[in-house]
């Protein structure tokens, strides 16, 4: 059974986040309760993607690309810090979507 | 894998999803056709009036499984509006090109070993597939079907 990401998470530092992305096709999420708040999103979306063991590919026929969504907001700007993205509880809950655009 | 074992896998997998009381929203039964069917009601978090009833049958357990929606009112699997509307799902052809299902790695032999869509069978695949879908319906819910 994979780990509980609702649960209550403790408080970060103050200077650190902490994050939690989940992705449904891999058996347990990615935790980093020590993510660098000037860390973007561009950033923390490769040591994601790193961590699950994925890529993004893109071929004549098709792309098989990923987003981090927090809640149903799209993180397209990855140049946006995870600070700007966290609430006052130094939290941040992300979840991984792949899609496929087909040629 | 043998087929017994294929089932002894789906069977241990699935009494330990019906044993945890926070997994009581999915309706999980088993199907009477094969030994490595399940159907499973869910419904989009914001749209709970909206009821799906998929049906995931495996050749071999684990693996990736065949998926269908099936149609309570006449028991048939092959009823286009029976399919919620989701990236990747094609309710007129009954099939979801997804990296999830059977269909999807048939119609792409390739994603089997492409590190974006390789179909990870660690751990319990059922509770996967089901967290997968679920997250499908709850964030890419597009209507139900009308054909």
């Amino acid at each position: 059974m994979t780990t509980d990401v609702t649960a209550a998470a403790p408080k970060a530092a103050p200077d650190v986040i902490n994050v939690q992305v989940r992705y449904p096709a891999a058996p347990k999420p990615f935790i980093d309760p020590r993510a660098q708040a000037s860390e973007t999103v561009g950033h923390l979306k490769a040591r994601v993607l790193a961590a699950f063991e994925i890529s993004e590919t893109q071929t004549p026929d098709q792309q098989v690309l990923f987003f981090l969504y927090l809640e149903d907001q799209k993180l397209e700007n990855l140049q946006q810090t995870l600070e700007q993205l966290a609430g006052r509880d130094r939290v941040l809950k992300l979840r991984l979507v792949q899609q496929i655009v087909q040629g | 894998m043998s087929a017994s074992l294929s089932v002894i896998c789906l069977d241990r997998d699935f009494a330990e999803i019906v044993s945890q009381p926070e997994y009581s929203g999915w309706d999980l039964k088993r199907g009477q056709g094969s030994p490595l069917e399940i159907f499973a009601a869910m419904s989009p978090r914001r749209v709970s009036q909206e009821q799906f009833f998929a049906r995931l049958l495996w050749s071999e357990y684990p693996g990736l499984p065949s998926l269908k929606f099936h149609d309570p009112a006449t028991d048939r699997l092959d009823n286009p509006k029976a399919w919620p509307c989701c990236p990747g799902f094609r309710p007129t052809s009954l099939d979801a090109c997804v990296s999830w299902t059977l269909e999807g790695h048939a119609l792409h032999p390739e994603w089997r070993n492409a590190p974006a869509t390789k179909f990870d069978c660690s751990g319990n695949t059922l509770f996967r597939v089901l967290c997968i879908l679920q997250d499908t319906i709850d964030f890419s819910f597009g209507g139900r079907h009308s054909a």
